[in-house]
């Protein structure tokens, strides 16, 4: 069926070429092309007064292509469900159920996804959740969080336990809702640099790229190619500092000391060149709509080049004797596996994807907008593995590290970033996305896939801006990847998939 | 083993030797230099900010509300705002981080903290802190814990991070408080016994930041009380939040310490 309207990675089109299909022949249609490989990357209502447009994009890795279609449902409306075939809308329905109230029958778990402060049922506490309760000799309930034992975000842990063994575990998120996407909606889309900066720390650079994409796509602004690619840097340098946050806290809890230690040194070298680009550790204050806001000058380029090279040999360094470690190996190796299969069916994406065989990074498969003629990044490789255990999403990671550090190297060398002007905030103030618009902007961020997207009014106002976190795909994977493994595993298992509570509460 | 002892040998030191006197590299943007006499109204700055944080009456930053993103001064076209390399910007309180035209580093460096003798007798030798993440996006956090990393080293003043309340001493809160998280928030902190200190790191915490005034919120807690530290930032450099500690505490060397001038040479430490 091709009555699905085709768009680019980080494109603008008016609403009304989005084709309105009724909800029976949408669910068909998704049924047919997700049984051939597509997948949701949006799949969200937006409400006007009891009418709610459900907004579905679906991506077609292969060909590179996003594919858009909208269907006019109503506040507690009854639908079918997608994921007794489709398990990886699971989440999906479950948010548009928590927004909006309209139930899709026969999903089997009709769990609350974040509380949401603007949730169609107001009186629904997670205090009041009912947990699934295994039955039977021995099972014990073990609950851990909100507050967790170390220095991370909040969530709670439910697991059914029969000695050591883990026979089950539900997550439940939520206690990091900030109202972020409201918060969109309020004032001027293009001055939300600092709120996208702010939806998941670790992905800070990634979040405000896309949003700088769609602001630039709905105001029909061109983003210079050099500023494009002044962007990729900062994201690849975002992606080794934030891998290398992950390993050193993985080594640390197999208590490899020498792995914990060397790496959350090699974190502050690789954060620290963000700070020489932007000001900032974190790269703060440095994307906004219209390009990049501060000049990159050649000596700061070297420098930059000069430290990236010396992480990337210490860690070198590091890994022939990590990854030869027998006492790391034998707590990594076929610790928290996820298979391939499941890994697909519940929607993977990013590196902890990658390491169950999950061939999929929007770096390579959806391009962006500034590269001439719409190409993909050049010269990224995509690091898979297929064991879909801790020591794969581990050696992703270390080699993504590494891959993201030469691409760095090699782009900063090859590409005068000194020329790229800056733009300026009036620039970026001026920038009005367009009536009636439907955009929407994929970016491969730290963890994954990073999908926003906008949906504007008659006047160009945000009627809804949302915002997809990898963290929304992968958490669940989590709770397969722990079941039958010891709890003391666990700590383990959670940083080897290093999702944002964050990202998914928004 | 002798691979990890090579390994070792090539790690060297990586601890920075003096904490107090440390810097930080010249672009980093920390405390802002205002200059009113240099205004001409245009008023980018405040058309900019993403939190209120510039206002103009008189040109004043409010470091509680300020994410340090630089636009303002990217904006302003005759550089009566810029951001000074000066990483050490706790406060004892909310009123001291505001800064008003014509501020000096070195004067609140003198007297942004006010030290409390009692606090260095209970805590100058051992700090343990639980940290509580209420809706915080992992930037604070990430900071926090790289307090005790090589390079940082917190560990040394007696400052480690602890899993259970019930071994802490101060809680540092990360996130603008989330409604979810109020209510864990709450418990988290009355499982500490006294005597206990509360900090708020990052601007989040101070005022919501860019989630101020989201009706997701909940930030009774601060009615009920008492703020010891505000350490702004977006997030906080792990020196400062190490340095507004032990300047807290009183601590030997780290009160009235000379400034990060930009015509401080650049012996960047971290």
């Amino acid at each position: 069926m091709n009555d699905w309207l085709d768009l680019k990675n980080g494109s603008a089109v008016s609403l009304a070429t989005v084709p309105s299909i009724p909800y029976d022949a949408l669910f068909d249609s998704i049924r047919e092309r997700c049984g051939k490989g597509d997948r949701p990357v949006a799949y969200f209502g937006v409400a006007e007064g009891e009418g709610v447009t459900l907004f579905t994009v679906l991506a077609n890795d292969g060909e590179g292509v996003l594919a858009a279609a909208q269907t006019e449902l109503s506040r507690g409306q009854h639908i079918r469900s997608l994921t007794p075939a489709l398990p990886l809308f699971h989440l999906f329905e479950r948010e548009l159920f928590e927004d909006f109230g309209i139930l899709p029958e026969g999903h089997p778990w009709l769990k609350p996804v974040r509380y949401a402060a603007n949730r169609f049922d107001p009186d629904a506490k997670v205090e009041d959740y009912p947990f699934f309760i295994l039955g039977g000799e021995g099972v014990h309930e073990v609950a851990v969080g909100p507050v967790h034992a170390g220095v991370i975000e909040p969530g709670h842990f439910r697991f059914m336990c029969r000695g050591e063994r883990v026979e089950h575990l539900e997550i439940q998120l939520g206690y990091q809702h900030r109202g972020a996407e409201t918060l969109f909606g309020m004032g001027p889309l293009s001055q939300k640099g600092a709120l996208a900066e702010s939806i998941c720390g670790t992905s800070a650079v990634a979040h405000a790229a896309a949003h700088a994409m769609i602001v630039e796509a709905a105001s029909q602004t061109r983003l210079m190619e050099g500023a494009g690619i002044a962007r990729e840097v900062l994201i690849e340098i975002e992606r080794a500092g934030g891998h290398l946050a992950t390993l050193s806290a993985l080594a640390g809890d197999v208590a490899y000391l020498p792995g914990n230690s060397v790496m959350a040194g090699l974190r502050t070298t690789v954060i620290n060149t963000l700070l020489e680009l932007t000001g900032s550790r974190f790269g703060h204050g440095m994307i906004r709509p219209g390009g990049i806001l501060r000049s990159v000058t050649t000596q700061t380029g070297k420098l930059v080049r000069e430290r990236l090279a010396g992480v990337a040999e210490r860690l070198d360094h590091l890994g022939r004797v990590m990854w030869s470690s027998p006492s790391v190996l034998s707590r990594f190796e076929r610790t928290g596996t996820v298979d391939g299969e499941t890994a697909r069916r519940t929607g993977m994406v990013g590196p902890a994807g990658r390491a169950s065989g999950v061939d999929r990074d929007a770096r390579r498969d959806l391009g962006v907008p500034w590269r001439t003629g719409g190409q993909r990044p050049a010269n990224i490789a995509v690091c898979l593995e297929q064991e879909g255990d801790v020591l794969a999403r581990a050696m992703v990671r270390y080699r993504e590290t590494l891959e993201s550090i030469r691409f760095v190297d090699g782009t900063i060398a090859s590409t005068d970033l000194s020329s790229v002007e800056r733009t300026s905030p009036s620039q970026t103030r001026n920038m009005r996305p367009s009536p009636d618009l439907f955009a929407v902007g994929v970016i491969e961020g730290t963890q994954g896939e990073i999908v926003h997207t906008l949906v504007t009014g008659p006047e160009g106002e945000t009627r809804r801006y949302k915002i997809k976190d990898p963290a929304f795909n992968n958490w669940y994977a989590l709770a397969l990847a722990v079941r039958g493994e010891a709890i003391s595993d666990f700590p383990l298992c959670n940083k080897s998939f290093d999702l944002s509570y964050a990202g998914h509460d928004l | 083993m002798f691979d990890l002892i090579k390994l070792r040998r090539e790690q060297g030191r990586q601890y920075i030797k003096d904490i107090a006197g440390a810097t930080v590299s010249q672009n980093y943007r920390g405390f802002p230099l205002l200059d009113e006499t240099l205004c001409n109204g245009c008023r980018e700055c405040v058309e900019s900010c993403p939190t209120g944080a510039v206002t103009l009456d008189r040109l004043k930053i409010d470091m509680g509300r300020c994410v340090f993103c630089g636009v303002c001064e990217a904006a302003c076209p005759t550089g009566a705002i810029r951001f000074s390399n000066e990483h050490r910007l706790a406060a004892t309180s909310r009123e001291a981080l505001i800064v008003a035209s014509g501020s000096k580093p070195t004067d609140y460096l003198a007297t942004a903290v006010r030290p409390r003798k009692e606090l260095k007798r209970i805590f100058g030798g051992s700090l343990r802190i639980r940290s509580v993440s209420a809706g915080g996006c992992n930037g604070c956090e990430l900071e926090l814990a790289a307090t005790t990393n090589v390079n940082f080293d917190a560990a040394r003043f007696g400052i480690d991070i602890v899993a259970s309340p019930r071994h802490a001493d101060v809680v540092v809160i990360t996130g603008p408080i989330s409604a979810n998280m109020a209510t864990a928030l709450e418990a988290t902190v009355s499982a500490v016994p006294a005597p206990k200190l509360t900090v708020l790191m990052g601007v989040c915490a101070i005022s919501g930041g860019v989630f101020a005034g989201s009706p997701a919120l909940s930030r009774d807690f601060l009615k009920n009380h008492t703020v010891d530290l505000y350490v702004p930032g977006s997030p906080p450099h792990p020196l400062a939040l190490v340095h507004g500690l032990l300047s807290l505490l009183g601590r030997r060397g780290f009160a009235l310490k000379t400034p990060n001038t930009p015509e401080t040479p650049a012996d960047t430490d971290g």
